[in-house]
């Protein structure tokens, strides 16, 4: 490839300066504000019989505070995460110019720099929970998950879904959601090279309304296309920020109130799976279990309380990519991780096919792990006709497939 | 007037002051941020990704701005508010010492130092100088049942 970058690094440089000196202006008001609200006591003129100063004091302080949406803080935070986000896009370009990569490898190269400094906001987390002062991770994680999750906007886009026509998909097999086995039948046939990074939403019941989302996994593993199952897609997936976890939360929130999920999801599509159920509840949506198949396991755990069963080939490379993320998925009691082998010689990447790699088989069989999630995620299950919607999740809206 | 009040019109108008200014400062601040979005320096995507970035941030800026005018003007308004009740209450005090005066000066003809005696304590029960006490004091007065 020829396609070389074209950057000027040092007018990322300035840009980045100039964003870190308005920051830090603001920065600079914010005590200066709250400062003289306080010498103006606001809060005495209702002795006065002046009882419209304390909207004005409310509102001053409210502007001061960190954490509050639209406030100053916030703003300083805004730029800040910016100024960074410049810096690190304009490491990721050196980069990618040093080893002489073409501009189409540039979200790759993008998505590894934002893996590592999730890495190493993950240890300095990890470190400040041992200082053993509760208020400390926070301060470090919540900013530090933000800057992340704007890094990943730019370097995948929003996210956006497309319905597609399902005429043009292939044909699902006959009773799609009669059981975990033809669940994971729906991923795997979705995963079609003619409609890449295309999720299937299958309606199985009323009242409450009932849903199976079915994700597939990593299609491109170049990134040259705007399909979020991709390589900077996964990459970015590890670390719990992506284009194909945005646009899933949102159609998961988007669904009628009350209405409950199953998620079911292989490799990239089941670490998404996991990321949408780091909470029992996305919107008004219940997340009632969560089945993956060869994915790695995040950092951030499925949350407590919420049926969750992973199916792991010990000779399926995929699933140990978790290091990467530092997952640690704990094997508890009625939910966790169900590790097997599959003969031949290992490990091998024909074992993370969802057939090849006994997946399916798995998902069908009488383990006592895997019939407990069964028996728990039994009410999404039907052998009649279900109502099913595809959704081809891209980045930025490049149209797919190609 | 010199009052030592936790609250005065000169303090809510080093308020009013300083929520302008920095309300000019987000105004800038939204400005330069909008074109810094808007110069070049990089690829097609991240300059895109950059720009819009950017325009949200100025944009909230400038609610920003428009907020801590919005406050700065009502800060204003409540000066104006506090410099004229201060002014009824200076006008309170003014006439409640001139009859306290007039009625101790003959009170003090009449039974010496007693009455002295009375009128310190009095005093020592009055508000101090710009309180919203003197409002309270001259409704008492009025009434009849504050001395």
């Amino acid at each position: 490839m020829t396609d070389r970058l074209s950057v000027d690094y040092t007018s990322l440089e300035w840009k980045a300066s100039v964003l870190e000196r308005m920051a830090g202006g603001i920065a600079a008001a914010i005590p200066r504000i709250a400062a003289a609200t306080i010498r103006a006591g606001l809060h005495e003129l209702p002795a006065y019989g002046i009882f419209s100063s304390l909207p004005v004091a409310a509102d001053l302080f409210a502007i001061c505070l960190p954490g509050t949406p639209g406030s100053l803080p916030d703003a300083v935070a805004e730029l800040l995460s910016l100024a960074a986000a410049v810096r690190a896009a304009e490491v990721t370009y050196r980069a990618a110019d040093t080893v002489g990569w073409a501009r189409s490898e540039l979200p790759t190269a993008e998505a590894l720099v934002m893996l590592l400094a999730w890495n190493r906001l993950h240890r300095v987390v990890a470190l400040t929970r041992l200082s053993g002062v509760p208020l400390l991770p926070g301060l470090i994680e919540a900013p530090g998950e933000a800057l992340l999750e704007q890094t990943d906007r730019w370097v995948e886009g929003d996210g956006r879904a497309t319905t597609v026509d399902p005429r043009t998909m292939p044909r699902l097999e006959a009773g799609p959601a009669a059981g975990l086995p033809s669940l994971l039948g729906v991923v795997s046939t979705i995963s079609d090279a003619n409609h890449p990074s295309t999720a299937a939403l299958l309606r199985v019941g009323d009242d409450p309304p009932r849903y199976v989302l079915c994700l597939p996994g990593l299609q491109d593993s170049t990134g040259s296309d705007a399909g979020s199952a991709d390589l900077p897609g996964a990459l970015a997936t590890l670390t719990g920020h992506s284009a194909y976890i945005r646009t899933m939360r949102r159609l998961l929130a988007g669904l009628p109130p009350g209405s409950q999920v199953l998620l079911v999801g292989h490799s990239q599509g089941g670490m998404v799976a996991e990321a949408l159920a780091e909470s029992p509840t996305v919107g008004r949506t219940a997340i009632v279990g969560v089945l993956t198949a060869g994915a790695p396991a995040l950092a951030t755990p499925v949350a407590a309380g919420v049926p969750y069963l992973a199916l792991r080939n010990t000779g399926d490379p995929v699933p140990k990519l978790g290091v990467l993320a530092g997952g640690n998925v704990a094997d508890g009691q009625g939910r966790g991780v169900v590790e097997f082998s599959t003969p031949g010689r290992w490990p091998s990447g024909t074992k993370h096919g969802l057939g090849s790699g006994g997946y399916l088989t798995k998902a069908g069989s009488r383990d006592p792990r895997v019939t407990r999630f069964r028996d728990q995620v039994s009410g999404f299950f039907t052998t009649g006709p279900v109502d099913v919607r595809f959704v081809q999740v891209t980045d930025s809206g490049r149209p797919l497939p190609r | 007037m010199d009052l030592p009040l936790l609250v005065s019109p000169d303090k809510l108008r080093r308020l009013e002051e300083e929520l302008a200014a920095s309300a000019d400062q987000l105004g800038r601040i939204a400005e330069q941020t909008a074109s810094l979005g808007a110069a070049q320096g990089w690829e097609g995507a991240a300059h895109r990704a950059f720009f819009a970035a950017t325009e949200g941030v100025a944009a909230r800026c400038r609610e920003l701005s428009a907020r801590l005018s919005a406050d700065a003007a009502r800060v204003g308004r409540l000066e104006e508010q506090l410099a004229a009740e201060l002014a009824v209450l200076h006008r309170l005090e003014q006439d409640v010492l001139g009859a306290l005066h007039r009625l101790a000066g003959r009170a003090i003809d009449e039974v010496g130092g007693e009455a002295r005696s009375l009128l310190d304590q009095v005093r020592a029960r009055l508000p101090g100088p710009g309180s919203p006490g003197w409002r309270d004091v001259a409704s008492s007065l009025l009434n009849g049942g504050w001395l």
